[in-house]
């Protein structure tokens, strides 16, 4: 039971960590509080679902890349037109993002209407272990979220364009300084952002079923990962999404099922009073 | 412009103490004469929801405007104001006023619980976890048994005969609803002017403005910030007692973080900062949207565009910019009250960018030119 509970755990927690680590290219290293986060996820998941009705097999990543590209491009798009004419004014951005929360939900509402859709898993079937049951699916949104994570920490520090990135967030005057094309790279963030909101959208529709209110259990799941992680570091969020993922599973297992989107919200409250600056800080210092 | 001027200089202090109230009993005329003469059905609900909006972007306007924490908690400040007196006139008590009381006192009790958690994060953060309160307080309410989950739950009893000092009103009857959300939006806007022209006022603008400025002044930033956001959360939860009376039925889908942005709209097309401006921004979102028709989707993507319009194009918001602006600051001017505190009049270069929704100048409050600061110079 123990091992159950903590395998579904596991499988959410990874959708989570999906979920912060647009956040952290788009809100963290970059400068925009995208509360449309949920919503192009949700976007995502609602672009990959027609397309993966068609085929099977390797359509299915295709429709995934797809889905993701396109929710990039958006991105693109809303921060080339939106977010860079705020320059920097972090909380007119983020009130602008909230005006996109209700321009993407219309658009879903009006779109694909009000009634639930059920997922779309990649793979079927279950594995058991010792009387543990996983899921396949779980194991995939694993395996991906652990690639996305990898390729994303490689990029971030074994790479010159990373450390520009790294640069721009530590200090944009300086980085402006030296030169760094500072504008596009805050785009490229705010693009590259919306496209994991899209793969994430995607990983959660694959193992749960979805309507255009999703978007703002998603969205907090989002945020509360990436706060907790401390918004700037990779391997922080990481730590933060398998908290508060399983924090939930054994909170609604073992103390109360109701109150299951509470409990990660304690661990960010607590966090948030002791260490403003989240655990990422401390993993840093820890490494 | 000029003889209003000289003509208050000459008399002082009274003019301007009774000009200051003049606008209370003016908004109660208009209440009265909107509540009389509006007969449809139709058109009294709507201006009964108009007017609890503009009392929830009051309640922002105090959070964020005046004390600049742009709280995203406030669609669920309203629905736990909301679903405490529903959940009380089950099982504790039908008085109306008691459950108002409880309404209150809970919605203080939430918004504390979010000023505690944000005690040591600024704007940005402060924004992000009020959400992330709000967003995990409806999705709990959505699940209780207690709330009726998704389906929502009723309120027991009704609003009855109100009896106070000068009138009497039946407040059982649609215009008499209309006019108790009158009477509750003139008491929110009563607390926020009293507040914005007192010390108090001119300490939460100054911790908004230079927080580390403030704190060096010896000011209590901490219990400012605690301070604003109870009272701001006091004024949202008496608005859902009176939503849960009014509509006799609530489910959480009123209360989702959506109404949140609503009202954050609201406060934003009105000014953010300038205390009526919530009451038009209610008027053109609530009132005139309703009158265009629109299916539920393409509401909310018009609500988003004019927000999108707004923070790009018109950040000060439909008072603060053009001819209204003028009006509003001789209004302002010719009402302006109390002795403002030396200590809190911040240097106008010494803004800190980004505090607000700043191009500049948003909030009359931020105007080095504004007649309330010049005055906390002369």
């Amino acid at each position: 039971m123990l091992t159950q509970v903590a395998i579904n755990g596991i499988g959410t927690s990874a959708v989570y960590v999906m979920l912060a680590l647009g956040l952290v290219l788009s809100w963290g290293l970059g400068r925009t509080v995208n509360f449309a986060h949920g919503d192009m996820a949700l976007w995502g998941a609602y672009i990959f679902l027609p397309l993966a009705a068609v085929g099977s097999g390797i359509w299915l990543g295709l429709s995934t890349l797809a889905a993701a590209g396109v929710v990039g491009i958006a991105g693109l798009i809303f921060g080339r037109t939106i977010f860079e004419k705020l320059e920097g004014n972090h909380m007119a951005g983020l009130i602008a993002a909230l005006g996109l929360v209700f321009i993407l939900q219309g658009a879903a509402i009006s779109v694909w209407g009000l009634s639930p859709r059920s997922g779309k898993a990649f793979v079927s079937g279950v594995a058991e272990f010792g009387g543990t049951l996983i899921s396949w699916q779980r194991v995939l949104v694993v395996a991906i979220t652990f690639a996305t994570v990898t390729a994303l920490w490689l990029g971030l520090n074994r790479t010159r364009i990373g450390a520009d990135i790294r640069a721009l967030s530590e200090d944009v005057e300086a980085a402006e300084a030296v030169g760094l094309p500072v504008r596009r790279l805050y785009l490229g963030l705010f693009a590259l952002g919306s496209a994991l909101a899209g793969l994430a959208g995607v990983m959660y529709v694959s193992l749960f079923p979805i309507t255009p209110f999703a978007s703002h259990v998603l969205v907090l799941k989002a945020f509360l990962v990436a706060a907790l992680g401390g918004a700037t570091s990779v391997v922080g969020v990481v730590i933060a999404g398998f908290i508060v993922g399983l924090a939930e599973a054994f909170g609604a297992q073992y103390i109360s099922a109701p109150f299951q989107d509470a409990y990660g919200l304690v661990a960010l409250v607590i966090v948030m009073i002791m260490r403003p600056e989240g655990l990422g800080m401390v993993v840093r210092r820890a490494v | 412009m000029q003889r209003a001027e000289r003509v208050l200089n000459r008399h002082g202090p009274s003019i301007r103490l009774v000009a200051s109230w003049l606008w209370v009993p003016v908004a109660i005329a208009i209440v009265a004469f909107l509540a009389a003469s509006l007969s449809k059905a139709f058109w009294l609900n709507l201006m009964t929801t108009t007017l609890i909006f503009g009392t929830l972007g009051v309640s922002l306007n105090l959070a964020f405007g005046l004390a600049g924490r742009l709280s995203i908690a406030h669609g669920a400040l309203f629905g736990v104001g909301a679903y405490c007196a529903a959940i009380s006139s089950q099982y504790l008590t039908e008085s109306v006023a008691i459950n108002f009381a409880i309404a209150a006192f809970s919605a203080g009790l939430l918004a504390a619980l979010v000023a505690v958690a944000t005690i040591r994060v600024e704007d940005i953060f402060f924004a992000i976890v009020s959400f992330a309160i709000a967003a995990v307080v409806i999705l709990v309410i959505s699940r209780l048994d207690v709330t009726g989950g998704v389906a929502g739950m009723r309120i027991v009893g009704e609003f009855g005969v109100i009896d106070l000092v000068a009138f009497r009103f039946d407040a059982g009857t649609r215009s008499g609803q209309l006019a108790l959300a009158g009477i509750i939006l003139i008491g929110a806007l009563a607390v926020s002017r009293r507040i914005q022209g007192s010390r108090y006022g001119l300490q939460l603008a100054s911790q908004r403005d230079n927080p580390a400025l403030a704190r060096a002044f010896g000011m209590n930033v901490t219990q400012l910030r605690f301070s604003v956001l109870v009272l701001s959360g006091m004024i949202a939860g008496v608005a859902g007692a009176f939503q849960a009376y009014f509509l006799q039925h609530i489910s959480p889908l009123l209360f989702i973080v959506g109404v949140a942005i609503e009202i954050l709209v609201i406060v934003i097309l009105g000014g953010v900062g300038i205390i009526v401006g919530p009451v038009v921004g209610a008027l053109v979102l609530v009132f005139g949207l309703e009158l265009v028709p629109l299916e539920p989707g393409q509401r909310l993507i018009g609500t988003g565009v004019v927000l999108l319009v707004l923070i790009l194009y018109f950040p000060q918001g439909i008072l603060g910019s053009g001819p209204m602006r003028r009006v509003h600051r001789w209004w302002k001017m010719s009402t302006a009250q109390s002795e403002p505190v030396p200590t809190a009049g911040v240097p106008p270069g010494d803004q800190r960018q980004g505090a607000l929704v700043d191009t500049g100048s948003v909030t009359p409050l931020d105007d080095p030119e504004d007649p309330g600061t010049s005055e906390a110079e002369r």
